[in-house]
């Protein structure tokens, strides 16, 4: 299985560790990958912004760069579903469906593979899980507290699980937003910091060391409010958890 | 010239919105085992009450909310043979001779488990306004009158033959002010469910 | 003024806005309370949507029916194509019958259409008689929330409206006392009343019958007591047949307030002894929106108000922040396909989270619809002026690898050698309550090609201990 690795641009930018931290988790997991250099952004805040024909080029630029792949792995749920769901509406032809249903966050993927089969692992810390709403309500990791559907397992959880001695703190809004929403963090300010303080103020109460995600755009968000109050929460990325707690045990 | 009725209707047919393809027909849910305990449950979170008697003595067995003793003078509206109206007027003017009234007593034709409701027709307009301005209402539904939701009730009903029917559920209330529940908002401020069978004892209706 | 600003405005009282949003997200866990009672609630959203999709498809037949139907039981139906024509025929039917005082229980259709400003210019009252409607009436303000009208007010400020305008006594704020004080004024209202207009919930084509719901019993009242009913109903607000009512009803209070139904769900057909019922059926932009491939799902609503109580933004913000008729995320659609330059900001007063997609009894897809609005204004132009530019300078950048290798290489040196104040003040509004992230010394791409030339020159795989960098 040839595996691609996608960056999203902001990680590729702004949090190279989380980009680090998958590939000593697939280095350690003996997962044989790529990181096709030409990658740049599947196009997902230009969609979001409402520049259709931005997103397109950017979308097509991402089906050449992963046409040879079998799968393409991304730490991010907003990307993958970014893909999955809008690449095929954006970019005509077969190839282009493919690539959409070939793309992976990278917590499913190491689920649906069974990577960590037989891996005991261990990280002992209080762990506020935020959920990343393109993950929950997009890819359907995990059952939204909106819906009555059958349960549904949330591929993150169910990975940190495996970690010994990781609590996850109880939260009295369990799938709030955070309040980034792309350009929304920027145009409608007061609102989404208002929204980003309420996450903070939950997890805060609800006891948590680190707060984490699936998604480092809702981590930025919420570590920029929490740095500026002097909040002790620190803020990890699934992959970073996964790869400290597997490989490196309780350090 | 062109009417507003033949406008719209021409615009409503030029456009012809045809949607992806979905599929109909949800069973209607089968009486629970537990129907009392759930039609109960249902009208006391709606703020009203259900009393299960028997034909025989419910009017000395039921709890009233008004002093039923003439002495105590108290207005009724009764649509029910046991019970005789006073001081509701004659059912017949074209005028409502009260604005204010004790207690209103209808009979009902069926109770909607899951709902908490009970559908009712009133016979005439006096008897609507009755039920309307009064400061308590009281339903009588008899024998096997339990449905178990708005999908078989809407089988029994034929809205066709219906000038004016409503479901009832629990008094009048608004949470408009703070979300608070107030009861009686423009209309009765208690409301009773009585079930009369013809055993006093339980006689559950059967599941499905 | 714009949703941003008059959000920033609400914002701007923390303590408020934290009232606001626990109050309304306590109406959205009682409506979850109550889909864990009802088994089939997924089957049945499926099914609420499958006959809205159907009625939809078939509104001219439908019509026609609803309408032979109605006036075979002896009401009388009037089309409108606009406010204007409805509000004309609502007021002909008044003034035709010297009615100057009129009760109207809550229609959001009937705000759509501006209707008690013009029948009060004509000389008629017009008693909003929920009341929520009419405290936001005495108080010269539009309701918030179309389900819970005055949502954003505190008691003691209801309290001042009711001694300003009915002589309550000072400082009673108590919801029990207010009730009771608006009951007793309101009761004056229905028995003086010459005329009752309402709303309509559904419009049943089979047996031409319209269903209104209320919890007060205000619809009652205002239709039991005077002699004229006149009941006002939106082009999409017709089922095909009675049995689908079971479906919407089971959906419709679950989904407003948690209740498993309204305390008075009535039926009218026709006209009874001695009084009158007239339909005023209207259209004013549905047809219009049923053309909209992309929105034309928007018209399956049923006004539960769902949306708006889950809506993170809508709690935060206040209905008012929207400016427009019905707020949240349902009226982000239908106001804008109204008026697309008046409200090009409310589909972008959204974080796309998705939340009200999930609630929406008749599975409108709220959140790709304010997406699709999104595309639309921009291919219009209309659309938030300052960031084009600056979008169309990223998109660049990010479609060339090259060049993007270049701004990583140099951008990122000159982003670390700037001065911190003069970083965060070049990267306002971000930084007005937010830290910006630490720049790191080189970008993933740049370590990853390290981490392989290094691999190359020695043999080795290296361990990528960078994840310890930050600290």
């Amino acid at each position: 299985m040839k595996i691609g690795l996608f960056i999203p641009c902001y990680v590729d930018q702004l949090r190279p560790e989380v980009g680090l931290a998958v590939v000593r988790l697939f280095d350690g997991l003996g997962i044989a990958f790529d990181f096709p250099e030409a990658q740049t952004c599947c196009g997902q805040p230009f969609l979001t912004a409402g520049e259709q024909a931005h997103a397109a080029r950017l979308g097509r630029h991402f089906d050449e760069v992963f046409a040879d792949y079998d799968v393409v792995v991304t730490p991010s749920g907003s990307c993958a579903a970014n893909v999955r769901r809008h690449l095929p509406h954006l970019v005509p032809g077969d190839r282009a469906r493919e690539t959409a249903s070939k793309t992976r966050e990278l917590c499913e993927f190491l689920v649906e593979t069974n990577a960590l089969a037989g891996l005991a692992g261990r990280f002992p810390r209080k762990v506020g899980l935020h959920a990343s709403c393109h993950a929950l309500r997009e890819l359907r990791h995990g059952r939204p507290s909106e819906s009555r559907e059958p349960a549904r397992p949330d591929p993150a959880r169910q990975l940190l699980s495996t970690l010994a001695g990781l609590e996850f703190v109880p939260l009295a809004r369990c799938d709030e937003c955070c309040g980034f929403g792309g350009l929304f963090s920027v145009e409608e300010e007061a609102v989404s910091c208002r929204m980003g303080l309420d996450r903070l103020a939950d997890h805060a109460s609800a006891g948590a060391e680190i707060v984490t995600s699936t998604d480092v755009s809702c981590l930025l968000q919420l570590e920029g409010l929490a740095r500026r109050r002097g909040s002790p929460l620190e803020f990890l990325h699934v992959a970073e958890i996964l790869a400290r707690g597997v490989l490196d045990g309780s350090r | 010239m062109k009417t507003a009725r033949d406008t719209i209707l021409a615009a409503l047919t030029a456009t012809r919105p045809v949607f992806p393809a979905r599929t109909r027909g949800l069973p209607a849910p089968p009486m629970p085992a537990d129907a009392t305990a759930i039609l109960r449950a249902r009208i006391e979170a709606a703020g009203g009450r259900l009393q299960l008697a028997s034909r025989r003595d419910w009017l000395t067995r039921i709890d009233w909310p008004v002093d039923l003793t003439p002495a105590r003078s108290a207005s009724i509206y009764s649509a029910r043979p046991e019970l005789a109206s006073r001081g509701a007027g004659d059912p017949d003017p074209a005028e409502p001779d009260f604005d204010q009234l004790d207690l209103c007593v209808l009979c009902g034709e069926l109770a909607v488990v899951e709902s908490g409701a009970v559908w009712q027709v009133p016979r005439t307009s006096h008897e609507r306004r009755a039920a309307l301005l009064a400061e308590h209402l009281v339903v009588v539904i008899e024998g096997d009158a339990l449905v178990a939701t708005l999908h078989q009730a809407y089988e029994r009903i034929d809205l066709a033959a219906v000038g004016f029917g409503w479901f009832l559920c629990g008094p009048s209330k608004t949470a408009d002010i703070e979300q608070a529940l107030v009861l009686g908002a423009h209309g009765p401020r208690s409301m009773s469910l009585v079930w009369l069978r013809d055993e006093a004892a339980e006689d559950e209706p059967r599941p499905t | 003024m714009g949703h941003v600003s008059r959000a920033r405005e609400f914002v701007a009282d923390a303590e408020r806005t934290t009232w606001h949003d626990r109050a309304l997200w306590f109406v959205r866990a009682k409506r979850d309370a109550a889909a864990d009672l009802v088994p089939d609630w997924e089957a049945l959203r499926s099914e609420a949507s499958a006959i809205k999709r159907e009625a939809l498809e078939r509104l001219p037949e439908l019509w026609i029916e609803f309408e032979d139907q109605a006036i075979r039981a002896g009401a009388v139906v009037h089309w409108a194509r606009d406010a204007q024509e409805h509000n004309a025929i609502v007021a002909r039917l008044l003034t035709e019958r010297r009615v100057t005082r009129v009760v109207k229980s809550k229609s959001m259709l009937t705000e759509e259409c501006g209707l008690n400003p013009h029948l009060e210019s004509l000389g008629i009252e017009v008693v909003d008689t929920d009341l929520g409607e009419r405290i936001v009436q005495l108080r010269g303000e539009p309701p918030s929330h179309i389900v819970m009208p005055a949502i954003h007010l505190r008691r003691g400020e209801i309290g001042e409206t009711f001694e300003r305008t009915m002589g309550a006594p000072n400082g009673l704020d108590d919801p029990d006392a207010l009730t009771a004080i608006a009951r007793r004024d309101l009761r004056a209202r229905f028995l003086a009343a010459q005329a009752g207009i309402t709303g309509v919930n559904f419009a049943v084509a089979e047996t031409g019958s319209l269903v209104v719901v209320s919890n007060e019993g205000n619809v009652d009242l205002g239709t039991a007591l005077p002699p004229l009913h006149i009941a006002c109903v939106g082009l999409e607000k017709i089922v095909p047949a009675q049995r689908d009512l079971a479906v919407f009803l089971r959906l419709l209070a679950r989904s407003a307030t948690g209740q498993a139904i309204s305390a008075y769900t009535s039926h009218f057909r026709g006209r009874a002894a001695g009084r009158e019922l007239h339909i005023v059926v209207v259209d004013n932009g549905r047809s219009r929106l049923l053309a909209e491939p992309d929105f034309r799902e928007a018209l399956a609503c049923i006004r539960c108000g769902a949306c708006l109580n889950t809506c993170p933004v809508y709690r935060r913000s206040g209905g008012h922040s929207y400016e427009a008729v019905i707020p949240g995320p349902i009226g982000s659609v239908l106001e804008t396909a109204r008026d697309p330059v008046a409200h090009a900001e409310l589909p972008h007063a959204c974080t796309l989270c998705g939340s009200c997609s999930e609630v929406c009894p008749v599975r409108i897809p709220l959140h790709q619809q304010l997406l699709a609005w999104r595309g639309v204004l921009a291919r219009k132009g209309i659309h938030p002026q300052r960031r084009r530019l600056a979008l169309r300078l990223a998109a660049g950048l990010l479609a060339r690898p090259g060049l993007l290798r270049i701004f990583d290489h140099f951008g990122r040196r000159v982003a670390r050698a700037l001065p911190s104040a003069l970083l965060e003040g070049l990267a306002r509004p971000w930084t007005r309550e937010r830290a910006l992230p630490v720049i790191p010394a080189e970008s993933f791409r740049t370590q990853w090609k390290q981490r392989a030339r290094t691999s190359n020159a020695s043999g080795d795989v290296p361990s990528s201990g960078g994840d310890e960098a930050r600290t």
